[in-house]
């Protein structure tokens, strides 16, 4: 298991470099130049040296190089510092960004907290309504309640959160009143009543998060349900005479959570993704929202790290979702 | 001794359509698409008025008769906007459909029949999977927007744009189902006896294998057009998609979000259409699977 999670890791390694170099790639060999909206007035003397400011003089390869080194070592280690105390990345550049002249990393890391506060918490919400939901569909197949199950995660799953987020903008704060349409990042919880405005401002992006989070496992909880509570077993516990409810959650839910799991585990980028639009709605300050202001700024360091960061989220789940699956089902050896 | 009648050959087609029958939300989302799909192409015949219309003495007014589904700050008719949004989502969809489709047939095919073109054509699919799509979707519109409305005009440089997009980054689960199927496909023994009277590679692939491997893209087919249309009108919504003058309808429910406390009803017309299509679509992706599982064949 120790040798297959090392290996896993090492393995991804190429990969994260590979999405590293695409995203670097089509930066690069897009047409348009960073430098195109300066006024035709600069001299070019001037243009040039603003390019060389901003990094561009030197060839693609160093510009790549030159960012490995920044992302890989100067970074980790400007985290160690401010650890421990320690001074090893004292003078090195660190990735800069066009638009605010500071170290990208720490814009990211000041951005980093509102979107794991909604996107977390939108889908621990999500996935502890789904189970429920997928077990009880499944148990009573064709049921009204299962018909109905269906149907609502299927419309769950079709309507995007574009229009599922300015739905219940109009529902609960222009209609009703009864919730801000805008999330609030500057606001502090001290006591209670401060709690409570959090708490009202996080309903709505993380009930239109969890939406399509509930949606999407809620529909794989049912069918691995239906799959596991065919099987023989289940027929076996309730030959020897168990409870419907230890038949169920025992034997049915424990072999069912296996797909289950890891699916849990694959869905998390992909909210990321959709935490993206729900941001630019409810005017949450995250990463997001981030990379979408980056892009309208053109700011490209900005835009490079962040999009890597996103697959490096990827690649870290895909491995965890390997992992599970096999801590979870012990027909599964990696030796 | 007298000749039984042997019952007539019942043909997969068949056996298909009737499967894809008894699954009534199936039926109903085939319909529903249908209809949306002809409202939207044959609109222009029977709601004559133009999407581009300006008519400023009619501006911000609810559905009327005149108007069903109200007008707009610029007094445009809503019905006629929707009608040509949903021209320019569908065609986005199906296009990115079919690219997406094309592309990962061709590389589940060449994986699953071409053995050490396998082990490198599945790792570029595993890296395609694991690259982060929106941004990176939103990085390509914003980077290449420019230049290719320079070169082929503002719509049709857009099309080309988010349909190469959109069709470059959904192909990896099509070519993933399509390697598995041709695998097992190449284990029976009438691709053997195709093969031992030396029926050469491509006539293999074209006479045999693809026509077997047709019910998985299939399934993918309605999973592609609606993940295409719900892409573009993402990107339209966060404003990189269409220029405004080529309503989407991810492009109008943006331009309705500005309005929102005031005429809230403007949201709900491309909103529902988006929703509409995708579920209609996804129901029909769901009644093909439920046809073609053998499983439930009877």
């Amino acid at each position: 298991m120790l040798t297959y999670a090392l290996r896993r890791l090492i393995l991804a390694i190429p990969t994260l470099l590979f999405i590293a170099l695409v995203i670097f790639a089509l930066l690069e060999f897009a047409p348009g130049d960073p430098t195109a909206q300066i006024p035709l007035t600069v001299p070019p003397e001037v243009k040039a040296q603003m390019r060389e400011a901003l990094g561009l003089g030197e060839p693609s390869h160093i510009r790549f190089g030159l960012w490995l080194w920044q992302f890989f070592i100067i970074e980790p280690l400007v985290w160690i510092d401010h650890a421990l105390g320690s001074t090893w990345a004292e003078g090195e550049a660190r990735v800069i960004s066009w638009q605010t002249r500071a170290p990208v990393m720490d814009t990211v890391v000041e951005r980093l907290p509102q979107t794991l506060w909604v996107v977390g918490m939108a889908y621990v919400v999500g996935v502890l309504i789904a189970l429920p939901i997928g077990i009880y569909s499944a148990y009573r197949q064709y049921s009204v309640f299962d018909q109905m199950g269906t149907f609502i995660t299927m419309v769950g799953y079709s309507v995007p959160p574009f229009f599922s987020g300015v739905v219940v903008i109009m529902i609960f704060a222009v209609q009703l009143e009864l919730l801000p349409s805008i999330y609030d990042t500057t606001h502090v919880v001290t006591d209670w009543n401060s709690l409570k405005v959090q708490f009202q401002q996080m309903i709505m992006p993380v009930m239109v998060l969890a939406l399509q989070t509930t949606a999407m496992i809620s529909r794989f909880m049912r069918s691995a349900m239906l799959e596991a509570l065919s099987q023989d077993y289940v027929r076996t516990a309730r030959a020897k005479g168990l409870s419907e409810w230890s038949v169920v959650m025992v034997h049915g839910l424990r072999n069912s959570m296996i797909p289950v799991v890891t699916v849990i585990a694959l869905g998390l980028p992909q909210v990321f993704g959709g935490a993206i639009i729900t941001e630019q709605i409810f005017g949450v300050n995250g990463l997001g929202q981030l990379l979408i202001s980056s892009i309208a700024a053109n700011d490209l360091p900005m835009v490079q790290t962040v999009t890597f960061m996103l697959a490096v989220l990827i690649v870290l789940f895909n491995i965890i979702a390997d992992l599970l699956y096999g801590a979870l089902d012990p027909r599964i050896r990696y030796d | 001794m007298t000749e039984r009648a042997l019952p007539p050959p019942r043909s997969p087609w068949r056996d298909l359509w009737q499967d894809f029958t008894r699954h009534r939300g199936a039926l109903l989302g085939a319909i529903v698409f249908t209809l949306i799909t002809l409202a939207v192409f044959l609109g222009p015949f029977i709601w004559p008025i133009d999407a581009g219309f300006i008519d400023p003495r009619i501006r911000n007014q609810g559905p009327s008769w005149a108007h069903p589904f109200g007008t707009d700050q610029l007094g445009r008719d809503t019905l006629a906007r929707v009608l040509s949004g949903g021209r320019i989502s569908i065609t986005v969809g199906l296009t990115a459909m079919a690219l997406s489709l094309g592309l990962g047939t061709l590389i589940g095919v060449l994986a699953g029949v071409i053995r050490w073109l396998d082990g490198p054509l599945m790792r570029l699919t595993d890296l395609f999977l694991s690259l982060p799509l929106l941004p990176l979707l939103l990085v390509m519109v914003m980077l290449f927007r420019e230049a290719l409305s320079a070169t082929f005009g503002p719509e049709a440089g857009i099309f080309l744009l988010i349909v190469a997009a959109i069709g470059l980054t959904s192909w990896m689960a099509t070519a993933r189902v399509v390697r598995a199927e041709v695998l097992a496909l190449k284990e029976r023994d009438f691709i053997l006896a195709a093969r031992s009277i030396g029926t050469p590679n491509a006539a293999l692939v074209t006479r045999h294998i693809l026509p077997n491997v047709l019910s998985p893209i299939l399934v993918s087919a309605t999973l592609g057009i609606a993940n295409a249309i719900i892409t573009e009108s993402a990107l339209s919504f966060l404003g990189l998609g269409f220029p405004p003058d080529f309503p989407t309808w991810g492009r109008l429910l943006n331009d309705a979000t500005i309005y929102i406390s005031d005429y809230p009803e403007r949201v709900i017309w491309p909103g529902v259409a988006i929703s509409l299509t995708v579920l209609s679509v996804n129901y029909m992706g769901d009644g093909l699977r439920d046809a073609l599982d053998p499983r439930g064949r009877r």
